[in-house]
């Protein structure tokens, strides 16, 4: 059987963002990037300071055109190609657009059905619409990025979570829209706001400020209604705990062999004393004394007796070689190098784990697409000449 | 006042949802904010399980309300005949279903896709799980934390020496929610392509790894240094968050006229000549002591006013916002980040809006959370059930409005 996104053509205008294409391109769709001729697109940079590079997996299952949008000639390529697709992505704002003749209205015009996203750190409207563009920035302005780590300080995400998130949410968006005009003859525009994706994703803070007038604390690993959750280091690695009720509780401090200071009749055995206001008090003591005496392994089948949820922190190290990780495809050869899987199974669909294709050189599929970007043969050397496209081969 | 507004894309998809964890209900929420009509189907009597969590307004939990809005409560013995009998009714109109019980819970109950998909065989089934519907963990029971411990996604944040760090929210959860959501409606499509619906079987700690794609790749290629890189970038240097007088700031200097424009604003032009700090690579083989000099200065600084002076500067800067100027900031008020909603047995509550927009208009929330049972009713008439016979569903127990 096909992926689920197979005859799907996507355009994708995006720069230095690559998770909106990538979704579509893991799970079967056509997707097409355009890049800046010289550097191409952002991540192909990432880590060239460090002689590393990650573009192989950024880029993988997209083909690579080099066009430069900026300039009328390029604009024009990218219009062209924008008639032919479902989809098309950019992003910048509208307005950065409209002079190009690149805005929805322009766009459409040629193409009704068109779906036009639009990623944007901040929305198109408001004070912060013109901050740079970084996830940092956006995760900084957020609120979580205050609330993540110990209470000593915050703690930055190691990876950009921010646009992750709204990449993924404005992929549903435009794929909600395509269906809408697959009945309907006619295309939307679909934008997201980095900024307000992270702000609705916020499942604590508004609901306590509302319904208690109380702000949030940053809180480390802990979380403030289940109790206690927590990381904890183990003879030979990290290990998070997260006890849910009571009866998960007691049922670990059964399987710990601590019944006589942790379980029934003690004063821990029913929350709230197990709580936030309590917990950074004595009992988060006893737990790193008690796990500081134990392996991971051990801490593992602990809670696998229990049923209670608890876990190994992880590395790549770790999941390179996890049963769990295998079993699930979550790594993958691409290219002849071992990334990532998808996630999302579609029970039953053969072949969606093994089928996404290498990223392309930069510029490789100029060539190929000449034609329907309406660029004549004789053209062109005189547009590369020009700065205009890049050919790779 | 009368609107005039475009129907939401997704309007006349429907949404059966079984989901009782907040992964799960944030897949539907964002269905019901883009115009699908969400089911949410109840166990008799009790329901989804955070409508008894912290905190509470006059009894209705705000944490189930805030991911429950623009959705319709259908309470349902699911172990009656009838009920199930009620399910397969709405299944047969129905674009997609949901669930995020333990694994193979659904199917013990009679009510798993291969039962499902008899009925309508282009239906969308998306269970959603801690770690998947296979592999050894199947069995065991996750939290937002554990996916975060096991999926590499804590790992990766953090001081090098010191303790993994999960994030401030769940956002193990809502990141699966947000990838099922996807799946979801490429299931949708294929559907309408194929006209074969399909089984989505997604766990978080498969999906929170996309945290581990860089690092990933470094120890494959045999290059594996470390996992997490604390406060500041790996590869860029200064890019991270540094102490002011009143909390944090993220600045960011990736071009050379950046940083020096970073040197002249924090008042030490002389660093831009330093050798430990003449080039990105100088600074990165240096960037311990960079930090340290920096937050000698920084630390001086009111964190608005250092972001002031850097971005007038051209620096990319930023205060780090604590959640309550970030809820009330200008741009929050000035772009609708919230919206008043009337909510049952509350009143007026603030509800966020969905960061997407369509033809530059805001997803409209149309009403609160549902109280439990409230449009049993509704919702069997509108799939042909007669005023009897839902009479006798609730005489016999099958169907319920508890109304809390």
């Amino acid at each position: 059987m096909s992926k689920p996104l197979e005859g799907l053509r996507v355009l994708d205008v995006s720069e230095g963002i690559p998770y909106i294409g990538s979704m579509f391109a893991d799970y079967g769709a056509e997707v097409l990037k355009v890049e800046r001729p010289g550097a191409g697109d952002a991540v192909r940079g990432r880590g060239a300071s460090q002689n590393v590079s990650y573009a192989s997996y950024y880029l993988r299952g997209k083909k690579s055109l080099a066009v430069d949008y900026t300039v009328p000639a390029g604009a024009q390529i990218v219009a062209r190609l924008a008639a032919g697709v479902d989809m098309v992505v950019f992003t910048a704002a509208e307005d950065t657009l409209r002079p190009l003749g690149l805005d929805y209205a322009s766009l459409k015009a040629a193409n009704p059905k068109l779906v036009y996203g639009v990623l944007t750190p901040f929305g198109e409207a408001g004070p912060w619409k013109d901050l740079p563009d970084y996830d940092l920035l956006v995760m900084a302005r957020s609120g979580l990025l205050e609330k993540t780590g110990f209470p000593e300080k915050p703690t930055k995400f190691g990876f950009p979570l921010g646009y992750v998130y709204a990449s993924w949410h404005l992929t549903a968006g435009m794929m909600a829209a395509y269906l809408a005009a697959q009945s309907s003859g006619e295309g939307r525009k679909v934008s997201c706001s980095s900024w307000q994706t992270m702000m609705q994703l916020d499942d604590t803070f508004a609901e306590c400020f509302q319904a208690l007038n109380t702000l949030p604390k940053r809180l480390g690993n802990g979380f403030p209604t289940t109790n206690p959750t927590d990381t904890f280091r183990c003879k030979n690695g990290w290990f998070a705990l997260s006890v849910g009720s009571d009866a998960q509780w007691l049922g670990f401090a059964h399987e710990a062999g601590m019944d006589a200071v942790w379980g029934e009749g003690t004063v821990y055995a029913h929350d709230p004393e197990r709580s936030m206001d309590h917990y950074f008090g004595e009992l988060d003591g006893q737990l790193r004394d008690y796990f500081a005496t134990i392996t991971i392994e051990e801490a593992d089948q602990i809670c696998r007796r229990a049923m209670v949820p608890g876990g190994p922190c992880n590395t790549v190290v770790e999941l390179a070689s996890d049963e769990q990780v295998a079993i699930r495809n979550m790594l993958i050869p691409v290219g002849g190098e071992t990334q990532l899987g998808v996630p999302a199974k579609f029970v039953g669909q053969d072949g969606q784990d093994s089928g996404i294709a290498p990223g392309e050189a930069l510029g490789a599929s100029t060539r190929p697409v000449r034609a329907g970007a309406g660029i004549a043969p004789a053209q062109l050397d005189e547009l590369q000449a020009q700065g205009v496209i890049a050919c790779g081969e | 006042m009368e609107q005039i507004k475009k129907a939401g894309p997704l309007q006349g998809l429907k949404v059966v949802d079984f989901t009782i964890a907040l992964a799960g209900v944030y897949i539907s929420w964002q269905l019901a904010d883009m115009g699908a009509e969400v089911w949410k189907i109840e166990r008799k009597g009790a329901g989804d399980q955070a409508r008894t969590w912290d905190p509470f307004i006059n009894g209705l939990s705000t944490l189930y309300t805030a991911y429950n809005k623009n959705k319709q409560s259908i309470e349902l013995d699911l172990r009656a005949a009838a009920g199930k009998q009620a399910v397969f009714d709405m299944v047969k109109e129905a674009d997609i279903v949901l669930e995020n019980f333990k694994s193979g819970s659904i199917d013990r109950l009679g009510l798993g896709y291969d039962v499902l998909r008899q009925i309508n065989p282009r239906i969308v089934f998306v269970s959603l799980s801690g770690f998947g519907g296979s592999g050894p963990l199947l069995k065991y029971p996750c939290y937002d934390a554990i996916a975060a411990a096991r999926g590499g996604f804590a790992a990766t944040n953090g001081e090098p020496d010191g303790a993994p760090m999960k994030a401030g929210n769940a956002n193990c959860d809502t990141l699966t929610g947000t990838h099922a959501l996807n799946a979801a409606l490429m299931g949708v499509i294929q559907a309408r392509r194929t006209g074969q619906g399909c089984h989505i079987d997604i766990g978080m700690t498969d999906t929170v790894m996309v945290a581990c794609g860089e690092t990933l790749l470094d120890y494959t290629r045999g290059q594996y240094q470390q996992a997490r890189f604390g406060n500041h970038d790996r590869f860029t240097a200064p890019y991270g968050l540094f102490e002011t007088r009143d909390g944090w700031a993220a600045v960011i200097a990736d071009t050379e006229p950046r940083w020096q424009a970073v040197c002249s604003v924090l008042g030490r032009p002389e660093w831009a000549a330093d050798p430990r700090f003449a080039t990105n690579a100088d600074r990165i083989a240096h960037r311990d002591e960079l930090v340290q000099a920096m937050e000698a200065e920084t630390v001086h600084w009111k964190r608005r006013d250092l972001e002031k002076a850097l971005l007038a500067a051209g620096v990319p800067a930023s205060e780090v916002l604590p959640f309550i100027e970030a809820y009330t900031s200008d741009h929050a008020n000035a772009t609708g980040c919230t919206q008043w909603v009337d909510q049952a047995k509350i009143g007026l509550m603030r509800f966020y809006t969905n960061p997407l927009q369509f033809d530059d208009q805001p997803c409209p929330i149309h009403c609160g959370a549902p109280l439990l049972g409230q449009d049993s009713r509704q919702v069997l008439e509108s799939i042909g059930y007669t005023a009897e016979q839902i009479d006798q569903l609730y005489a016999d127990g099958v169907v319920a409005s508890s109304m809390f």
